[in-house]
């Protein structure tokens, strides 16, 4: 039996049995999460997807009872106005879902929503994740639609395109179409420059010679006003920022080429003595737009992640007025407006409690992950889970002005302060293309004392000769294929100045929860008392837990097979409740054996120990089991910390937890420098305080408390588990719990900083080599464009060398 | 030859055609996705179609016939 889960590829709890017959193959679960989903594909006859996918499915995540109440508000035609368009009774809305990992995923929810009766058309989006879903209202509702979604282990949200969202789907239309134009003019030029080429060798009439240049004219016109505006539009920013990049050298050239040939067309005799470029001018265009535009998806492939904040908060409100409890969107929610938040649910807005007492998980914003108590007068969070009793909260900030949203917008400015890695590309092109201008004008004068007809054809071809095709080539083809390199083993790079950034990296801080431990309670060990067995306790257990929100309750879910009844739960004790004709009790040890001391509570402790016993009719109680729950630490941590330390890189923790959980952890990995009870306030500061000693400072984060400080340091990676707001802002995304990738990253970006220093040595000297030629005039047009090609293929063949 | 100054400018009212349609197919979304049509067409919606390996066929055995 494999010891890995087959939907999830994780590794099966020690002692956890779940089998489903697959294709006439017995395949192993790690939990019963996991084997629903495998049952509803297998059910639904769909089992191809396991042969399809490319990639292991998320780990799905059990729907509870209140979230389930929440999927079907979305069926409240109120709420519906903000997201569904009716047009002739077929509703229409757009969803943005998660989970997805291959085409596979794809394929299975599109053909399993299909066939849902009512479904008009479902598809998704192999980019952005995006469906658009057409529906009859009145034969099918769009709650039993996100329900199955999420049967299939996916998520699904309705969603609105935001401001970013928008202006990246035109700029995409917009460059395709350059392409487009930029493609279909190179070919059409091509045809009717051969015979320029050719026709000295066969005697050409000049009337041909003039049709064809008008032609390609033509062709080229929209080419140079359209495709390549935007490298015009950045070379005039050049010249007024006075910050060179190889924009400026690329306008010239296409618009001093293009208007040669132009004053060549309309005013010169139809001879072949002097050249049109034409071809050159859209073919150029073309490859430099190709190049861009794959840059252009990278950077979008990341806006798509949901940038939309406001999925921290719920989308509606149970608020208390006159008349009972009414629902209301979100956005609706008025400063003073009594909200009532039951066990389970998630905060939409700050506010103070009013009545009621219970518990808040704060581990959203925090990263704490045992719940915090919160009484009369006590301020609530919006983002915050409920998990205990539902309470009476009055509203003192709307959703917009929230906590959450105050992180937000303290991580634009901190964004907005983050050291500019200044590219190594950045800072040879400005010189090179400074070098280049110069001695364009510098031959051009010259030639204008000897021979004024030649000047023109001289700095042209200078231009032409020198174009930093190799040397623009240098910096992105290493980067792609490292990128390709490390995201085939797991870490997204999502910024362009990553790989420098982990060069010169000194320190690296990591969060705790999270990073280096699995920022969850798991259970770490079960022992038994009176002739129970650990399969037997860890099932009752988990029929109890699944009655409850508390955090610890996560730790069993993977065992939980039935349900218990009856089940009651003392605050901050524990859980009584019936399973199978006995009734059992799980809490702290005082509330296990009935002791009317309950002194120890149950999250004081480092870890948790929570204790079950059978309660008999004479309340007498048996202690059965003891569970021992804790955040792990990642297997690969302590490797990651100590490879991090040979290469003289200090590592740092600086978390929002307990001091004495922090040090536990610190000492296990033996890092010295550790800050505690950080703010996100203080944690930004302290990157700020080690930036300010000259430290390049990288950090490792999940929480939305890390994004401040995420954006402050110069290089910031998420984990795979954070949310989407936190992993949109990283520089880099860990996308599995490998910690030995980060250690691989930064090999990959030394070597990376090697071969860009070796293309560009090849592409300058490549240059410099032929400029003196060129100035001469001694290089002729076909052997330019040759050389320029063959130099670039060195470039691109060079940095291939670092995808393995 | 002179021919050419009349199908030379027609091939560019063709070209002018041809980036016309592009443009449209652009606004209209169909270049949104470009990775999806090159997936969709590996996932056959023909399952029931391929023999199961208990079914009996229900023509005459095909020899080699397609594994499901």
């Amino acid at each position: 039996m494999p010891d890995t889960c087959y939907h999830c590829d994780e590794v099966i709890p020690r002692g956890f049995k779940a089998v489903l017959t697959i294709s006439d193959q017995q395949q192993a679960f790690c939990c019963y999460g996991c084997l629903a989903i495998a049952e509803t594909i297998v059910s639904g006859g769909l089992e191809n997807f396991y042969q399809h996918r490319t990639q292991a499915s998320e780990k799905p995540d059990p729907l509870n009872q209140s979230q389930q109440d929440e999927i079907h508000l979305y069926d409240d035609k109120a709420l519906q106005e903000d997201f569904v368009t009716i047009k002739e009774g077929i509703s229409e809305t757009h969803l943005s879902i998660a989970n997805i990992t291959c085409a596979a995923c794809i394929w299975l929810l599109e053909r399993e929503i299909n066939n849902i009766e009512g479904i008009h058309r479902f598809t998704i989006n192999h980019t952005s994740h995006r469906a658009i879903l057409t529906w009859i209202d009145d034969d099918c509702s769009l709650s039993t639609v996100l329900l199955k979604v999420r049967k299939l282990g996916y998520k699904a949200r309705p969603y609105q395109d935001d401001l970013a969202n928008k202006q990246a789907k035109i700029e995409k239309r917009t460059s395709i179409f350059r392409i487009a134009i930029a493609g279909i003019a190179t070919m059409q030029n091509m045809m009717f420059s051969l015979p320029l080429y050719l026709g000295s060798a066969n005697s050409i009439d000049p009337e041909y010679i003039a049709l064809f240049r008008w032609v390609s004219l033509i062709m080229c016109t929209p080419v140079v006003l359209f495709s390549a505006w935007p490298f015009i539009k950045a070379g005039l920013r050049d010249i007024r920022t006075r910050h060179l990049t190889m924009d400026l050298p690329v306008s010239i050239a296409i618009l001093a080429a293009y208007s040669a040939s132009s004053y060549i067309t309309l005013f010169s005799s139809s001879n072949l003595e002097s050249d049109v470029y034409f071809d050159s001018v859209a073919m150029f265009t073309f490859f430099l737009l190709l190049g861009r535009f794959f840059e252009m998806q990278t950077r979008h492939k990341h806006l798509n992640s949901d940038a939309d904040f406001s999925q921290l908060l719920p989308a509606t409100a149970r608020v208390k007025t006159a008349d009972g409890e009414v629902s209301k969107p979100a956005h609706k929610i008025e400063i003073g407006d009594v909200l009532i938040i039951h066990q389970g649910q998630i905060s939409p807005a700050d506010g103070i409690v009013v009545e009621g007492q219970s518990r808040f998980d704060e581990s959203a914003l925090t990263g704490e992950f045992l719940p915090i108590s919160k009484t009369v007068g006590s301020v609530i969070n919006g983002g915050t889970a409920n998990v205990e009793n539902t309470i009476l909260i009055s509203t003192t900030a709307t959703p917009k002005h929230s906590r959450v949203s105050a992180i937000i917008r303290m991580l634009d400015q901190a964004q907005h302060e983050k050291p500019q890695t200044v590219q190594l590309a950045d800072i040879v092109a400005s010189y090179f293309v400074a070098f280049v201008l110069i001695s364009a004008s510098v031959a051009g004068l010259f030639w204008y004392f000897i021979d004024p007809n030649a000047v023109f054809s001289t700095v042209l071809s200078i231009l032409v000769v020198t174009c930093p095709c190799a040397l623009s080539l240098a910096t992105p083809t290493a980067i792609t294929s490292v990128n390709t390199f490390l995201r085939s083993k797991g870490l997204l790079m999502a910024k362009g100045h990553t790989i420098e950034a982990m060069n010169s990296t000194t320190d690296i801080i990591f969060d705790k929860t999270g990073t280096l431990t699995e920022g969850k309670l798991k259970l770490s060990s079960t022992t038994t008392y009176n002739g129970m067995t650990q399969q037997k306790a860890q099932t009752i257990a988990a029929a109890l837990e699944n009655h409850s929100r508390h955090p610890i309750a996560n730790a069993f879910k993977p065992y939980f097979k039935e349900k218990a009844s009856q089940v009651e739960t003392t605050l901050g004790y524990g859980l009584q409740g019936s399973f199978q004709d006995k009734t059992y009790r799980l809490g702290n040890i005082a509330f296990a054996l009935n002791n009317e001391d309950p002194k120890d509570k149950i999250e004081e402790s480092l870890g948790a120990h929570i204790f079950l016993s059978e309660l008999s009719d004479n309340k007498q109680c048996t202690l059965l089991a003891q569970f021992e729950l804790s955040d792990t630490l990642r297997e690969e941590s302590l490797s990651c910390v100590k490879a991090f330390q040979t290469q003289g890189i200090q590592v740092h923790i600086l978390s929002g937890d307990h001091l004495n959980s922090v040090q536990h952890i610190a000492h296990q990995l033996g890092i010295k420098h550790i800050k505690a009870a950080q703010s996100p306030e203080q944690k930004l500061n302290y990157v700020r305080k080690l930036q300010k000693e000259n430290k390049e400072v990288a950090m490792v984060g999940d929480g939305i408390n890390d994004l401040p400080v995420l954006s402050g340091a110069r290089l910031s990676i998420a984990m795979g588990g954070a949310s989407d707001i936190t992993k949109l802002n990283s520089d880099a995304v860990l996308l599995n719990s490998h910690m030995c990738v980060l250690n691989l990253a930064f090999q990959s970006a030394n070597k990376a900083r090697k071969i860009i220093k070796q293309n560009m040595a090849w592409a300058i000297g490549y240059n410099l080599l032929m400029l003196p030629l060129a100035a001469m005039g001694l290089v002729p047009p076909y052997f330019a464009a040759l050389g320029m090609s063959m130099s670039s293929l060195v470039v691109v063949f060079n940095s291939l060398r670092l995808k393995s | 030859m002179e021919i050419l100054f009349i199908l030379i400018p027609v091939s560019i009212a063709f070209v002018a055609l041809a980036i016309w349609i592009f443009g449209w197919a652009i606004k209209n979304g169909q270049y949104d996705d470009l990775e999806g049509p090159a997936h969709s067409i590996l996932f056959d919606d023909d399952a029931d179609m391929i023999p199961d390996r208990n079914d009996k066929p229900k023509t005459k055995p095909i020899k080699n016939s397609a594994k499901p």
